[in-house]
């Protein structure tokens, strides 16, 4: 009679005598004494009971799980594995009805010693589903989930689960060499930890790092960014509304990816689905087959890679040595092909010449000549059209002829000026301190001089280029980096035009033969200008361009080519303190007070005395932001984090002028 | 083309070291005698337009002005396979061919009268040019011609370009022996007036130390006139490789200027030029590291003028220091340079201000072929260089007490009157080498001012 009960309890979860009400599986409802059953059997029948009830949770998971057509691919496979082990449950059971009909003197506790492992097994399995359902994890996310539990002291416990995350890695597995041989992403339910960007403006391929700060807005990425975000969404489609998959348009997506997948290789795996994604897509104008140009079969060799792949799927224990093995030989050979296709083929030094060329103002008289000619245009624009973008253009162009320049630099077409005048002026100059304290001196000046000016809002200081990156280049610059060499090229066209200023003062003041105050000045911004444009433009962006030139030379590995590329960049914005905030905003001051100061004393030229409270109001300003930055650089400097540091330091107290004058260059 | 710079050629030394300038400049470039491209030559990124335009045929044509009292030495340039290169229409010999005799005041007076006719060529080379940058005159100051005609020009083209850059090649005559003219310190005094107040950069080369560089570097007992020229030539090719061969920086006159002067007035350089050659002789310096070639340039017996380190009292030292390093550099190899220069104190600044040695690195013209890794060229501004005027007017001095060989300078109309203009020149140059003592002291900031002060109160 027990067993009997016992036997339909443990299916079904609830019996004639034992019934746990519906609605609240742990609340037990089970007559307090039945005179025929040992109150010690109770307690068994309990046990049993639950056991049972375990089951039905499990089972109407299943259930659920096949009836709801939505739920991945993952948990469907966790299901069916599930399913299997609930089989040989049930099959159990049958084994145990089978000897209890042979047998009636069976007892209880044969049927609870007979089902020990599943007492084991259902509690921990109905908390794996319980967590997998309440916090609504799917697809890869799973795998994470049903790891941890394969970590488990307990054998049965642990190569159950390991089973079950078997059946889940058998899908990992398919979607990884789905990647992997042809670089596409099957992925119905969006359960891959890697999918498609949508957003092409966000980073491109490889990129994993934090997106570095707008060195040239650290402003207005600190006063945070929610706004941009929204814009970019609302806008981006409208301008892409139909997107194909192209190059560099996977992403990474870290929600999904499993924790005991290294980030690197998750990286390599994303590295080579691009990789096949810039392989096989056809220029427009190129209609070739990039895979032509190496003579590698790759059918053969995706046919090993699918049989690797395949083998690792058959041991229950997921071997990610395996696995990183395999990804990285199939990553070593596209990457070889990647490189010679983009080095040799497609002349990634010829374009990163190109890049030098305008970005980097490599040609200094190009754009001396540029910014000679452009120097009040630019200087009196305060918000951007298209006619005044195009003059740019056309001076630039003109420059370029006037020189020779141009079989050197060919992509000038590629290459446009913009003027992004940032529209939130007023809030980043609240923002920063050292802006409005520079605001109100320009201020103060304005009132004695009529000259109310802000440099950070006149085209000068809002000039960009805009880089029309070409396929297949576009896998190798990505519109963050970019944007980064726009940051290195607004400093350096400020420092330009601030360095050409100078020396027009230079020019003026040169008949007037007088050993004047605003001459020591002159020198003292120009010194400073000079040796920072040195330190910048050799020590630091040629002294990384040779490097980074000789290194891709050398590679062979397209991925660690980009990687180069991006050290590189982030070397310079950092070796040029862009990513030190308070460094960068001093800078900022000092050129802005250089500006203010030219332009006031071009005014002067006419009636020829300068009123030398204002000189000497210019000359402290100047020597403030010089101690300042000084110290700031200083304190850097001890703690040894940027090792081309010392040149700069070096070359402007060479004649320990500023170290025995307290840091400034000069009286007044 | 923007940023051309016209050359002016003036008298005998002026012209010879032109020429050889000139030589240079096309050997650089891959440019024939006869101002044809050499087929080697037809791609680079050179700048020829800088110094040279093209004609209808597209050969190139020197931006350059020949002027000469005398037909000697143009006549012999014409002589030489040079002779199709310049613009016939910019060489100018006086009709009356008679020279200035080495008189200043002759040359001076020549220049007045040729005025129309010189500048009549000048206009026309400077409107040829999309923006001339300014102006590069080489002369000698002891003679007749280049000091003379030089000074008047000099005047004239300060006042007709303003704005325009006037560089002047000036060499410096022998002080230590008996001078083969006799009124060369009248010469000289007078044309550093018009060095000091109308020109905004002047080179100074020094014979006397010419002579010496030529004599100990090049193993040389008697160095030929060519060869001080070609060493000449070597500074003047040298001090323009960043504008003929632009990188990120310095990539015009202005800005090679500005740096190295920061005063007005203050703008007399030293040169030094290492490692040197001669055609035939090898060189015996077999190793050029940017340290060692940074550090030869400061050594006191490569700089092509001859200044003493210490006079009355006064311990000269450098108020900028500009270090033109051509050939492959590695940028590191600059730093430790500078670090070691450092280190080692073995350069001296001046107290009063911000100043560095700058090093602008330039590209080595692909077409000569060198020993030498790495040359170097320092522009330097120095105080020391008083010195070189103070032994100037020690000579001038001595005869101007004796008012000796005064007769010649009366004939002509400048000083028909008086020997104003010799006093107030003397003048001039007293205040230059006062401003260049003051400039070694911490108070130099001020000097003009008290200056200015005192004048007044006086």
């Amino acid at each position: 009679m027990a067993l009997h009960e016992a036997l339909i309890a443990l299916q079904t979860g609830c019996s004639g005598l034992l019934t746990l009400k519906q609605d609240d599986p742990y609340f037990k409802k089970r007559l307090p004494t039945i005179p025929y059953v040992h109150q010690g059997e109770l307690e068994i029948l309990d046990r049993l009971t639950q056991l049972g009830q375990h089951y039905r949770t499990l089972d109407e998971y299943i259930q659920n799980i096949f009836k709801d057509k939505k739920s991945g691919l993952y948990i469907l496979s966790f299901a069916f594995e599930l399913r299997s082990i609930l089989q040989t449950y049930l099959n159990c059971l049958k084994q145990l009805e089978h000897e209890c009909l042979i047998d009636t003197s069976l007892t209880l506790s044969h049927l609870l010693i007979s089902l020990t492992d599943y007492n084991l097994l259902f509690p921990s399995l109905v908390s794996l589903i319980n967590k997998l359902q309440t916090n609504g994890y799917r697809g890869c996310q799973i795998l994470d989930i049903i790891r941890r539990y394969t970590l488990d002291g307990n054998i049965i416990l642990s190569s159950t689960m390991k089973k079950l995350l078997c059946s889940c890695h058998k899908i990992f597995i398919k979607q990884i060499t789905s990647i992997l041989t042809r670089g596409q992403i099957y992925d119905e339910y969006d359960e891959f930890f890697i999918g498609l960007n949508n957003n092409i403006n966000i980073e491109a391929m490889g990129m994993t790092t934090p997106s570095i700060s707008r060195m040239t807005s650290t402003i207005t990425s600190r006063s945070h960014s929610p706004d941009r975000d929204k814009q970019f969404n609302l806008q981006m489609p409208q301008q892409n509304p139909t997107i194909t998959p192209g190059y560099s348009q996977y992403q990474l997506i870290p929600d999904m990816l499993p924790s005991y997948i290294p980030l690197q290789l998750a990286d390599k795996i994303l590295f080579i689905g691009e990789s096949w994604l810039i392989l096989k897509t056809n220029d427009e104008d190129n209609d070739k087959n990039f895979l032509s140009i190496n003579s590698i079969d790759y059918d053969e060799q995706n046919h090993r890679v699918q049989q690797q792949l395949y083998a690792l799927t058959l041991s229950d224990d997921f071997n990610i040595f395996e696995l990183e093995r395999i990804i990285e030989y199939t990553r070593i050979d596209l990457s070889l092909t990647l490189r010679n296709l983009f080095v040799d083929r497609f002349h990634l030094c010829n374009e990163l010449e190109q890049i030098r060329g305008f970005y980097l103002i490599e040609h200094g008289e190009l754009f001396s000549l540029f910014v000679n000619r452009t120097n009040q245009l630019l200087l009196n624009i305060k918000k951007s059209t298209n006619a005044i973008e195009n003059d740019i253009n056309e001076i630039f162009k003109q420059c370029l002829n006037d020189l020779h320049l141009e079989t050197i630099l060919t992509n000038v077409d590629k290459f446009k000026f913009k003027l992004n005048f940032s529209h939130n002026d007023n809030s980043t100059q609240e923002t920063s301190t050292g802006c409005r304290r520079l605001l109100s001196r320009v201020q103060g000046i304005s009132d004695n001089s009529n000259n109310s000016f802000d440099f950070w809002s006149c085209g000068w200081a809002n000039l960009s280029i805009q880089y029309n990156v070409k396929y297949p280049m576009k896998a190798f610059f990505s519109e963050n980096s970019k944007q980064r060499y726009n940051d290195i090229f607004h400093l350096l066209i400020i420092l330009r035009y601030v360095q050409n200023e100078l020396n027009n003062l230079w020019l003026i003041l040169k008949n007037q033969h007088k050993n004047s105050l605003i001459l020591h000045l002159r020198n003292a911004m120009s010194f400073f200008i000079n040796n920072f444009q040195y330190y910048i433009q050799i020590d630091v962006l040629e002294y990384k361009y040779q490097q980074l030139i000789r290194s891709i030379l050398s590679s062979t590995d397209f991925q660690k080519i980009k990687y180069l590329h991006e050290v590189f960049l982030s070397d310079i914005q950092q070796h040029s303190f862009m990513l030190l905030a308070t460094a960068y905003q001093s800078i900022r001051n000092i050129l802005s007070i250089c500006v203010s100061f030219c332009l006031t004393a071009k005014q002067q030229e006419n009636n020829n005395n300068f009123d030398e409270n204002i000189l000497r109001q210019f000359g402290r300003d100047f020597n403030d932001e010089i101690r300042l930055l000084f110290g700031i650089l200083g304190m850097v400097q001890k703690h040894n984090a940027l090792p081309h540091l010392g040149v700069f330091l070096t070359r402007l107290d060479f004649n320990r002028f500023l170290t025995n004058n307290n840091g400034s260059f000069g009286e007044f | 083309m923007p940023s051309e710079i016209i050359t002016l050629q003036l008298g005998q030394c002026g012209n010879q070291i032109g020429m050889e300038f000139w030589r240079q400049l096309c050997a650089e470039h891959g440019i024939s005698p006869e101002g044809k491209l050499e087929s080697f030559a037809t791609e680079g990124s050179d700048r020829k337009d800088v110094f040279f335009y093209q004609a209808d045929d597209q050969h190139y044509i020197p931006r350059a002005v020949l002027l000469d009292l005398e037909p000697r030495v143009i006549d012999g340039i014409m002589k030489s396979p040079y002779k199709h290169l310049y613009n016939p229409e910019n060489v100018y010999i006086s009709k009356d061919g008679g020279g200035a005799g080495n008189n200043w005041a002759q040359g001076f007076y020549q220049g007045e009268k040729l005025y129309e006719e010189i500048f009549d060529i000048i206009d026309r080379e400077a409107d040829n040019g999309d923006s001339v940058e300014g102006f590069v005159l080489c002369h000698s100051i002891a003679g007749g011609t280049g000091s003379g005609m030089g000074s008047n020009i000099l005047e004239k083209l300060n006042d007709r370009f303003p704005k325009k850059l006037i560089q002047t090649y000036s060499v410096f005559p022998m002080t230590n022996e008996v001078a083969d003219v006799v009124v060369q310190p009248y010469n000289s005094v007078l044309t550093l007036k018009r060095l000091t107040e109308n020109a905004d950069c002047t080179v100074v080369l020094d014979n006397t130390a010419l002579n010496r560089i030529a004599t100990e570097r090049l193993k040389k007992t008697t160095p030929t006139l060519a060869e001080l020229n070609q060493l000449v030539s070597t500074i003047m090719s040298g001090s323009t490789s960043t504008l003929r061969y632009p990188g990120y920086m310095n990539n015009d006159l202005i800005s090679l200027i500005s740096s190295l002067i920061p005063t007005p007035r203050l703008h007399f350089l030293i040169s030094a030029y290492t490692p040197l050659t001669s055609d035939n002789t090898e060189s015996e310096v077999r190793k050029t590291t940017v340290l060692d070639v940074m550090r030869r340039l400061l050594q006191p017996k490569n700089v092509m003028v001859t200044t003493a380190a210490r006079d009355r009292n006064v311990t000269h030292c450098y108020v900028s220091i500009l270090n033109i390093i051509q050939g492959e550099v590695d940028p590191s190899e600059v730093h430790k340079s500078l670090m070691r220069i450092r280190e080692r104190k073995l350069a001296d600044f001046i107290p009063w201000g911000p100043a560095s040695i700058q090093v602008a690195l330039s590209k080595k013209s692909p077409y000569i072929t060198t020993q030498h890794r790495v040359s170097g060229l320092m522009l330097a501004n120095h105080t020391g260089i008083s010195s070189l005027f103070d032994r100037i007017c020690d000579h001038y001095d001595k005869l101007i007490k004796r008012e000796a060989f005064v007769e010649n300078f009366r004939r002509l109309p400048m000083f028909k009157d008086n020997l104003d203009e010799f006093y107030d020149s003397r003048e001039v140059v007293q205040q230059l080498m006062d401003e260049y003592r003051a400039a070694t002291t911490k108070d130099y900031v001020n000097f003009g001012n008290l200056q200015a002060g005192q004048t007044e109160q006086t």
